[in-house]
């Protein structure tokens, strides 16, 4: 589930005390939400030093709005997805287009390794099969299969319908497919 | 060669999902040192959400003068309703309101206050 923190408060309570200048809540905040915000650029952007440019101002955006935060209107959650998604758009745009030459490689690719090793590797073909979809398919996939929302909150955060969104994930599925069929025998489909 | 099916795509969307990227405690401290540095000041979000009822009690000298006045009104309320025996008769009917006063501002008092 995004967002989980082992704090009992809300993050829209945390909002109003951070609001006030309590200094705890600043840091609760900060804990529980840069985790899936670093997670979701680093998943679209597949690179570090840009995921940790675009966690830090999406982050810097919750603080200055939290003066004027109105609690009900939207999930914190919610609106701090869509801005990360906006930033990386932004970024993704102003970027060459992308060289399936430089996406990395899977660490270890060595078939029929012990589980956690086969796992690592089919993260790593993942992420690098994420790179070659287009952007809005990408955000799409990974916030409903990675980060695990539903229709109606992705189409929250991309500013879309339901209908817009379930297209993007079968496209982006099938993008998917394709970019891992070419390693299907390597790294195995049958959870062995 | 056929594609992935959803349930093989399912595979690699679990091993994704047990390897979430991580941020460097590096980038937690820089997030949380901008949150303490972008926090607003405590005095500065008590002005704006002062109500009427608040102004109103301060301006009354807060919460130990309004314990004050309301102390005095009750006791002007039960002096209107029980006039004390030692209150002159004359002081005791303008409490009690029952007859109409007439003041005159040329008598001997006002003569005394312009006279000095």
């Amino acid at each position: 589930m995004p967002f989980e923190s082992p704090s009992a408060e809300t993050d829209d309570a945390l909002m109003a005390r951070y609001a006030h200048g309590d200094a705890r809540a600043a840091r609760v905040l900060a804990a529980r939400l840069t985790p899936n915000v670093y997670a979701h650029a680093m998943r679209v952007m597949g690179n570090a030093a840009e995921a940790e440019d675009i966690c830090q101002e999406a982050m810097l955006r919750l603080w200055k709005i939290a003066p004027h935060w109105r609690t009900g209107d939207a999930k914190v959650s919610t609106w701090l997805y869509r801005v990360t998604a906006n930033l990386c758009t932004d970024r993704l745009r102003r970027r060459q287009p992308v060289n399936l030459e430089t996406i990395p490689e899977p660490t270890d690719d060595t078939p029929g390794a012990e589980a956690g090793l086969q796992a690592k590797a089919r993260a790593s073909a993942l992420h690098a099969a994420l790179q070659t979809l287009p952007e809005r398919q990408r955000q799409a996939i990974v916030l409903r299969h990675l980060e695990g929302l539903g229709n109606t909150e992705i189409a929250a955060i991309m500013e879309l319908g339901t209908r817009a969104v379930e297209s993007l994930l079968a496209r982006g599925k099938r993008g998917l497919a394709t970019a891992l069929n070419a390693r299907k025998d390597e790294l195995g489909y049958k959870d062995d | 060669m056929t594609d992935p099916t959803d349930d093989e795509l399912e595979l690699f969307f679990s091993a994704a999902r047990q390897t979430p990227p991580a941020p460097s405690s590096d980038l937690l401290a820089r997030v949380e040192a901008q949150a303490l540095q972008n926090m607003p000041l405590p005095s500065a979000q008590a002005t704006p959400v002062q109500g009427l009822w608040s102004h109103l009690l301060n301006s009354l000298g807060g919460w130990g003068g309004m314990t004050g006045l309301t102390a005095a009104t009750a006791a002007g309320i039960l002096l209107g309703i029980y006039p004390p025996d030692f209150l002159s008769d004359n002081l005791s009917v303008l409490i009690s309101g029952s007859e109409t006063f007439y003041i005159d501002p040329q008598g001997s008092f006002g003569f005394e206050l312009t006279e000095g």
